[in-house]
């Protein structure tokens, strides 16, 4: 046994340094697959994008002065963006479920939506972008509740 | 270096406790980092605007050539040359690729179809004299389901060669048709309660508006011709419920549709009557 013992030790320190190296390389990579939300479900992670779109779009929603806000309509969109890929994603790697397959269709038209304003329809017809906008509320809201 | 020289290498490589314990860290760190490089690389090209069925390639071909990587880097650890094996590999790559040349080229095609987007998952397309709608766009081949829900499996290379056309690729479709009256019918009245008609079919579109004209005056019938405008997923029941409703419209109006007559005349071949009229005579002089 000590005998064993003493072999494992002695592959142990001539290898040592060569398996630290390892270690290093899959700590930075597991920590940047962490941070990237990698090990997180797709649908989780379309899911959080969701919300984020929804309640960004709930408050824009409540006035013409919040909807003419082109900053955080670029902001919606882009978590928008990303919901809908990983929706169609999801939606790629379990058959075309229906319900997410609805969902996704529902974001892409609420992305449509906000694709159609402009700065010139911004600063000329802020209701019109207000009634835009809550259109994409609806849209997303919808698309939550069709993955609920 | 000989063959037996690196048979000898091997064994030398197996034998050594230092030499199998590195392999065997190499091996297992190595799986782990390269999954870990697989999530992060799927995660970016999710997120990207990259088809889903070319992320599941570049991911697989990813994964062979790390797997490759790391069997080669693992075996320059234990000490065996790598020069006589890449050799090997080149050859062996070589006599494989020109034994699987069709597939490569329905690989290679495939990597095409899914870049360029001629079709999606769902359209209902005609490849050459092939019909159906697009179940799935793999890498070798493509999936469709006809109309009398047969599976048909093009190869990439068919498809890529062959006309493509896709009939879902715009939203609205038009739909020409033709209806017939008859000569007594008064012609601005059909043409008319052919509007209404169409413009009552729930499955055509309001913009474009539907176009209702004279088209022709038959032989035997004034042709009265409509273009109409449905959604591409709607086509069958654009089509079925415009007939009706024509039909409909022009029983309740009373325009009479003309069809086809055929006139048959009955004409007694005389020559036979008369041989036997004088067969007849000669029985009774007889």
């Amino acid at each position: 046994m000590d005998r064993i013992i003493a072999w494992s030790i002695s592959i142990w320190q001539n290898i040592e340094e060569y398996v630290q190296g390892w270690l290093v390389v899959i700590a930075v990579l597991f920590a940047a697959a962490l941070l990237t939300g990698c090990f997180m479900n797709t649908l989780r992670l379309a899911v959080r994008h969701l919300v984020k779109a929804d309640a960004m779009l709930s408050y824009l929603a409540s006035s013409e002065k919040r909807a003419g806000k082109l900053h955080g309509l670029r902001k919606i969109k882009k978590h928008a963006l990303k919901a809908e890929r990983l929706l169609g994603a999801y939606a790629y790697d379990h058959a075309g479920l229906p319900a997410v397959k609805n969902a996704q269709s529902s974001v892409a038209a609420a992305i449509r939506a906000l694709s159609s304003l402009s700065e010139q329809t911004v600063s000329d017809n802020p209701q019109s972008v207000l009634k835009v906008v809550r259109n994409a509320h609806r849209l997303v809201s919808a698309a939550l509740k069709s993955i609920a | 270096m000989t063959e037996i020289e690196n048979i000898d290498l091997v064994v030398e490589a197996a034998s050594s406790p230092e030499k199998m314990a590195l392999l065997f860290a190499t091996i297992l760190f190595g799986i782990i980092a390269i999954k870990l490089v697989l999530l992060i690389a799927k995660r970016f090209l999710l997120l990207s605007a990259v088809d889903n069925a070319l992320i599941r390639f570049m991911l697989t071909s990813l994964s062979v050539i790390l797997g490759a990587a790391l069997i080669l880097y693992a075996m320059k650890l234990i000490g065996i040359p790598l020069t006589s094996m890449i050799a090997i590999l080149s050859a062996a790559g070589v006599a494989i690729g020109l034994a699987i040349q069709d597939s490569i080229a329905n690989v290679a095609n495939g990597l095409i179809l899914i870049g360029t987007h001629p079709f999606k998952v769902g359209d209902y397309v005609q490849i050459g004299t092939d019909e159906g709608t697009i179940d799935e766009i793999r890498l070798m081949n493509t999936v469709l389901t006809t109309v009398d829900n047969r599976r048909l499996i093009l190869p990439n290379k068919m498809v890529f060669t062959s006309r493509i056309m896709n009939y879902n690729a715009n939203p609205l479709r038009r739909m020409d048709f033709v209806f017939t009256i008859d000569y007594s019918s008064d012609l601005d009245q059909a043409i008319e309660i052919t509007r209404k008609a169409v413009a009552s079919s729930s499955y055509v579109a309001r913009e474009p508006k539907p176009r209702v004209e004279f088209y022709a005056a038959s032989a035997s019938s004034l042709d009265i011709s409509v273009w109409c405008w449905a959604s591409s997923a709607e086509y069958w029941n654009t089509y079925f419920s415009v007939q009706k409703a024509v039909y409909d419209a022009y029983k309740a109006a009373g325009v009479d549709i003309p069809f086809e007559q055929l006139m048959i005349s009955e004409r007694k071949p005389r020559t036979t009557r008369r041989r036997t009229a004088s067969r007849a005579e000669d029985g009774s002089n007889g």
